[in-house]
Formats: structure tokens, sequence, C-alpha cells
């Protein structure tokens, strides 16, 4: 696959799964992972996703326009938060089934 | 070094060299280097500096509003993340911009550019 068609479809998968539930992330993390948030930095799958579960909203929704840069949409709040985030992406071992 | 310290003494090294003379940026690329400059993909030391130096501006200035480092899984590789404001010369209005750097440790004990990506936020 394109890199760019593959960061594409990661990126509208990992938003839709934080805007839907949450808890889901944790799929998409290891404990070798690292969430800088604001200057906070999280290590490890469970660490990260109980930081992203605990934000003091319920629901919101993110809109992204371009790699790097989109819209932060909180449920009761007028404005939209401008939002900028990195992710490293790196190859997952196939599970022996 | 801290991880932190030396991300933000890269920052302003990268920066301030950006703003005096962008063909000294080129020390900081190499080959195998890749920049996404608001998503267009330039290759290589030679064509990144060759695309930084054909802006249509001669003159600007980084203010650096936040700087994010992270290790980057092996050999002290670092990924840091930028978010600041874009000054161009004769406009009245800063610009808003985000940039992510990979950076790799070289032989001689200092960083490169393995990887770039630069977009301003004005969505």
């Amino acid at each position: 696959m394109d890199p760019n068609a593959l960061a594409k479809a990661f990126m509208e998968h990992y938003y839709n799964t934080f805007d839907t539930s949450r808890s889901g992330l944790a799929n998409l993390y290891q404990q070798s992972s690292m969430l800088t948030l604001k200057g906070q930095k999280i290590q490890g799958a469970s660490n990260i996703v109980a930081k992203l579960t605990s934000f003091p909203f319920q629901q919101c929704h993110h809109s992204i326009s371009s790699v790097n840069c989109g819209n932060l949409q909180i449920t009761g709040k007028q404005h939209p938060l401008k939002l900028s985030q990195v992710l490293s992406l790196s190859v997952k071992e196939p599970c022996e089934s | 070094m801290d991880p932190d310290a030396l991300a933000k003494a890269f920052v302003e090294h990268y920066y301030s060299t950006f703003d005096t003379n962008r063909n000294n940026l080129a020390n900081l690329y190499q080959e195998g280097s890749m920049l996404s400059f608001e998503g267009q993909k330039i290759q290589g030391s030679h064509n990144i500096v060759a695309k930084l130096t054909s802006l249509p501006f001669q003159q600007c200035q980084h203010s650096i509003t936040t700087v994010d480092s992270q290790p980057s899984g092996v050999n002290a590789a670092m990924l840091v993340f930028v978010s600041g404001n874009l000054q161009l010369a004769g406009e009245q209005h800063a610009l808003k911009f985000s940039q992510m750097f990979h950076l790799i440790p070289t032989p001689q004990g200092s960083y490169y550019v393995l990887n770039d990506i630069f977009r301003l936020n004005y969505a």
C-alpha cells in the first residue's frame, strides 16, 4: 500500500476510534509506546489509554485537514480547538493464529 | 545531554540557521533525508536546501511556542515536534506552523535530520 494511503487510513481509524470509544485505542499502542500530551510524557499502552479516557469531556469529534493539523470539537462547546499531532507508526509483528 | 535539552538546542540551531542563512541547513541533512513541505516530498540534502532557498521570501523569523521530543526506538534517535509562528518580512500577521523532525545520531556524535515534515496551520 502507498504510504500516504496507509497513513490516511490509519488516521481515519485512529480518530474515529478516539471519537467513538477511546478504550479501543489500547490495541494501537504497546508497552514501549510513549504519548506526549501538552508536554506530559506517558509511557505504555495502559497508561496512555488511562490518560485519554480521563479527559474532562465524554464526547468529541476530530476533523483533520492535513497531516499534523486539525480541529477538535468538544460536545457542548461552541468553538473547536485546533490540534497538531505526530504519530510514529512501527510495523506490528503478525500474531500466530 | 538530556534528550529534551538536546532537542531544544537542535531546534534553536535549526531555526536560527534557517532565519540567517538557509544554505547552511545543508549540513543538517543527508542524501537519504526527506522533507515533506506542505505535502510536497523532497529527497536529499541538495534538493531540500534548493527548496528552502527558493521559497518566495528572503527574510523570515521563526518564534517557537512548543518543543516536544521523544526517543524514537533505536540508537538514541529522536522525534522532535515543534509548533510556532513564522513572521515574514513585510507581512503584518505571523503564520502558525508545526514541524516534525526525526533526528538520527551521526558517528561524529552529532545529529542529522532523516525525516522532516512541515505544515502551516491555517485550516
